[in-house]
């Protein structure tokens, strides 16, 4: 089996989910699993697929800044992924290849970013169920779906914070709030000096580490597969206000 | 929050953040929880709709029914449902 990595790119909130999608179905349909590097232009809200837009996003807020809000398929908290900020990775391949233990996939994929991060300088732990932590402040968060025979395991690894936009864009509730870790959250930049260009090297090889891998782009049915789904679903109110 | 409206909210200890809803129109379960598959949620709703009694009988029928259509909630467990259940029915 040889996976595939996609180059990394930046795409606007929609397009990102609509192509981890599309992704999966490429899998379902016998293609390579799949790993990517992401970013997200114009920065964007993702919320899990269980969340309300309105209790969990300030909507006005995220107008009056150009930022998108994007339900995921995937469940889990809201994310504000700052279009500089931070790197979003995407591990997609059949079921098999991580087995039906949820919680020991999330513990082996964050494995993966821990190792980079390991590389990169930086120690940092495991919290379950989906975040990792250094220093006791959560530096990566992630969420997975299974759906017919395809795992879909897709995160976050902040580079940089911009705390003023976080907690603009953010409206958690006193509950959640009262059960994060005291130190709240962190980035690569206040335990490392490391850039983009040395971060995805890093994830790179430890993403892959023991698998055969080339890189490839998306098919150009991928691509109009990707945009079909931005019309159909990620970019639609219907969708995002679905809850 | 409109008169007849009951919601109650949950933060798991060691888990996600469950919001249960409930008004003429059913339950409505929000939250940043995982349940796979993500497209039981209605199905799970609906089952939080019909359900009464006390908060073991409950969570023994959500128990039963994950069980029987392979659906596992991840970040919270069928008695946190029951008990946020039965405080909105109360």
């Amino acid at each position: 089996m040889r996976w595939r990595l996609l180059p990394f790119a930046a795409y606007r909130g929609a397009m990102n989910m609509a192509v981890d999608e599309t992704v999966a179905d490429t899998v379902r349909a016998g293609g390579p699993p799949t790993v990517r590097f992401y970013a997200w232009s114009p920065g964007a809200v993702s919320i899990g697929a269980f969340q309300s837009a309105a209790e969990e996003v300030d909507l006005d807020e995220c107008r009056r800044r150009g930022v998108e809000v994007v339900r995921r398929r995937t469940g889990g908290g809201a994310v504000y992924h700052d279009p500089r900020g931070e790197v979003t990775y995407s591990v997609i391949a059949p079921q098999a290849v991580f087995g039906n233990d949820i919680l020991a996939s999330y513990r082996e994929v964050c494995g993966y970013v821990m190792s980079a991060l390991a590389a990169l300088g930086v120690p940092s732990e495991y919290r379950p169920i989906n975040d990792i932590v250094v220093s006791g402040r959560k530096i990566s968060g992630s969420a997975q779906t299974r759906r017919e025979g395809v795992f879909l395991m897709h995160g976050t690894v902040l580079l940089s914070i911009d705390r003023e936009a976080m907690s603009s864009l953010l409206t958690p509730s006193p509950a959640k709030a009262a059960g994060r870790p005291a130190g709240g959250v962190t980035c690569l930049a206040e335990h490392a000096d490391a850039s983009l260009d040395e971060v995805l090297p890093a994830l790179r090889e430890a993403f892959l580490r023991g698998r055969r891998w080339e890189e490839g782009d998306l098919t150009s049915e991928e691509e109009a597969r990707a945009q079909e789904l931005v019309r159909s679903r990620y970019g639609s109110d219907a969708w995002t206000f679905s809850r | 929050m409109g008169p007849g409206v009951r919601a109650v909210e949950r933060k798991v200890p060691g888990g996600k953040l469950l919001r249960l809803r409930l008004d003429d129109d059913g339950v409505r379960l929000t939250g940043d929880f995982f349940l796979h598959p993500e497209d039981a949620i209605a199905d799970l709703e609906a089952l939080l709709t019909r359900l009464s009694g006390d908060a073991d009988a409950m969570a023994a029928a959500i128990e039963q029914w994950m069980a029987e259509e392979g659906v596992v909630a991840v970040g919270f467990a069928p008695s946190d449902l029951a008990v946020m259940l039965a405080e909105a029915r109360r």
